[in-house]
């Protein structure tokens, strides 16, 4: 199912590449606890709590490989772990495991402020899928920044970034651009498709880490974007 | 067709969706993943004087690299109808129309197209565009990878595949020198590991040459180029650079090699720069490594943050190298990392054993030249190896004398094999092995010790009664 959990890999690394995706993942299933009514704090322990389940247990051992995906297999373990009162309790009573993923506040309030803005509109299925897709292309675009970064070329980065987020304003044309930049319009147009190829690589990339196959990332893609977009 | 939107909910103006609180679309970065990786309509052809830029099947230019100062493509040369690595370089506004920068550049561009060397990527041809935006030269396409393909995809590499290949790159900053060219821009990503693993350096002083050219290229303006990891020191100053300073990349680069890391990195071009000029070098990657003293010695001296305390040169570079090499090689005897090799040339020597032994002239004549090379070996620095082999010579004379009979087949072949492995190690081992020089080959001689030090024994016991 991921590749964190084969049982080709070595268990420390597979539980490490896990926590690394837990990590990521965050978000997305602390709004899901605080969609089922859940306060702040319990939220955030009952999250964590979760996540030190999943990898003290090596949950994700047991998974069916095909069953697929890494989000449909979080989102069912969250479920089972929320319906068992005895788990929920026990995390409770002891507070979470803060310390097991390590946490930055910010990260919390991000969570919380992504929760806010779409508990009205969602129910709690969809609202973990759309935090899900907020994850993944979050984790996608910094991995690209990361790399304009270390090639010193964050500026570049920040610029082009609009043609492959979109935003409120439309794009700025190539020709105005260019003479911003100081750049051709042919060698703006080619500095564009290297970063739009290099984005498509870097989601998919993230999106890979937690599928079966490449054909299971192009699902997963339209499965989340057709989750976006229905009415 | 969207989801309902909130009073104030910004929303996409390619296609309509709510933004989140970044302000950016979820909806468009999603498709993003899901385009084809490239249009399938054929491009219209990219041209830069005699060459034409190769497509793929999908449309796409064939990018070789991309770095901060330009595009690499494989393209085709249309006169000479030969394919070519073909370098465009953007040049900077500021350097465009000056007509110092453009003699600069053909001065540079000569320099390179008249280095010709095997371990250099020869530069064919060089040119600019009517408009004078882009500068391109042509170089020969050379098959194979780069050093940092292949230490990220294999993992560093051993002392002795590190120094061959810093060798041979010396070798061509020495040619470069001899036409007063530095590379300046030397790194893991310009080092060209040919399929018959020599190495070819890439883009000899004309990128830099170009980009350099506007003379305002600094930290302040933040427009390093280049690749701050692997550049010296100086090269973070405005100001010229020497020789010194491409030995100082060479340093980083062979670092890089033995280890898989730089030297000094950093997220940002001033916490690269600081740690470069400030930072001890972390030697524990070294020792992490088992790097042999001696090239980590050569390694603090090329990395040194003042230039004045490098080797001068790349002759003075080489010399230290060579040095390196040998210290390497002597201390231990025959090549340091080879035992799996010195043992299948023992095993070898074994099998070519049998049939010595069964064929009497075969015998006489390694019997001849093993008395022959042991009178022609210094006794002093393989005392007890020479001793042993001189006993095993005795043996084998009184044995084919017919004066001594008690030596079994077994324990006569293993002596035939040692004297093989001793005296044709030009044969066995292709990295030819010092006569007797396997000294601390344990594995090799503790084995054959143990298969004929009873037979040996019992023989000087004879020879000591007989006499």
């Amino acid at each position: 199912m991921l590749a964190a959990g084969e049982t080709g890999a070595e268990p420390d690394t597979a539980g490490a590449a896990l926590a690394e995706l837990c990590q990521t993942y965050w978000a997305p299933l602390y709004s899901f606890v605080r969609s089922r009514g859940h306060t702040v704090h319990d939220a955030q322990d009952l999250t964590q709590g979760f996540f030190a389940y999943l990898l003290e247990h090596k949950v994700y051992a047991r998974a069916d490989r095909q069953k697929g995906r890494f989000r449909s297999f979080l989102l069912a373990s969250i479920k089972n772990f929320l319906s068992d009162a005895a788990d929920r309790e026990r995390t409770l009573k002891r507070g979470g495991a803060q310390d097991f993923l390590p946490l930055h506040e910010a990260q919390v309030e991000q969570a919380e402020s992504l929760f806010q803005t779409h508990s009205g509109r969602s129910n709690e299925d969809r609202l973990f899928d759309r935090s899900w897709a907020e994850a993944l292309v979050a984790a996608g675009l910094e991995r690209l920044s990361s790399d304009y970064k270390h090639q010193g070329r964050e500026q570049l980065f920040n610029e082009l970034k609009i043609f492959v987020a979109g935003g409120a304003e439309p794009p700025p044309t190539y020709g105005e651009l260019g003479d911003r930049l100081g750049i051709t319009e042919s060698t703006l147009r080619s500095h564009v498709t290297r970063l739009r190829a290099r984005y498509r690589e870097a989601l998919r990339a993230e999106v890979r880490r937690t599928v079966d196959s490449e054909a299971q990332v192009d699902d997963e893609l339209r499965e989340l974007l057709h989750v976006l977009t229905r009415a | 067709m969207g989801t309902p939107l909130s009073p104030g909910v910004a929303v996409c103006s390619l296609c309509g969706e709510p933004l989140n609180a970044k302000g950016d679309c979820l909806a468009c970065l999603l498709r993003s993943g899901l385009e084809q990786s490239g249009v399938k309509t054929k491009r219209s052809a990219l041209v830069f004087g005699d060459f034409e830029v190769e497509q793929d099947a999908e449309g796409q230019y064939r990018e070789l690299g991309h770095g901060a100062i330009g595009i690499t493509y494989v393209a085709a040369d249309k006169v000479l109808r030969r394919r070519v690595a073909l370098k465009v370089i953007e040049v900077p506004a500021a350097a465009r129309g000056s007509q110092a920068v453009r003699e600069r550049f053909l001065r540079e561009a000569r320099a390179a197209a008249a280095l010709r060397h095997p371990n250099v990527a020869a530069v064919f041809q060089f040119g600019a565009s009517p408009d004078g935006i882009h500068c391109y030269y042509a170089m020969e396409l050379v098959e194979g990878e780069t050093l940092g393909t292949r230490v990220r995809r294999d993992g560093p590499l051993n002392a002795k595949e590190g120094l061959k290949i810093a060798i041979q790159i010396t070798r061509a900053l020495m040619a470069a020198a001899a036409h007063d060219l530095i590379h300046r821009d030397l790194k893991p990503s310009n080092i060209m590991l040919t399929t018959e693993s020599e190495v070819k350096v890439i883009d000899f002083g004309l990128a830099k040459a170009i980009t350099d050219a506007s003379g305002e290229m600094d930290l302040t303006h933040g427009e390093f180029v280049g690749t701050p990891t692997f550049a010296s020191p100086e090269q973070f100053r405005s100001g010229p650079v020497d020789a010194r300073s491409d030995i100082y990349s060479l340093g980083a680069t062979l670092w890089f090699a033995l280890t898989g890391l730089a030297p000094h990195f950093g997220k940002t071009l001033e916490e690269i720069r600081d740690r470069k000029t400030r930072d001890d070098l972390p030697v524990a990657q070294l020792a992490g490594r088992n790097v042999p003293e001696p090239l980590v010695k050569l390694l603090r001296s090329t990395l040194a943050i003042d230039p004045g305390e490098r080797p001068a040169s790349a002759r003075e570079l080489m010399e230290a190298l060579e040095s390196c090499r040998r210290k390497l090689t002597r201390r231990v005897g025959v090549p340091y990392e080879e035992p799996a090799l010195r043992n299948e040339a023992f095993a070898r020597a074994l099998t070519d054993a049998r049939a010595c032994a069964s064929d009497p002239e075969s015998l006489q004549a390694l019997f001849d030249m093993a008395a022959r090379k042991a009178a022609a070996v210094p006794r002093k620095p393989f005392k007890e190896n020479w001793a042993y082999l001189q006993t095993m010579l005795r043996l084998i004379r009184a044995c084919h004398r017919g004066e001594y009979h008690q030596v079994s087949d077994d324990a006569l072949l293993w002596i035939i094999a040692a004297l093989k492995y001793l005296v044709d190690p030009l044969d066995l081992i292709p990295d030819k092995t010092p006569f007797l020089g396997f000294v601390d080959d344990a594995s090799v001689v503790e084995l054959v010790k143990e298969k004929t030090r009873r037979t040996l024994d019992d023989f000087m016991k004879w020879e000591t009664t007989a006499r």
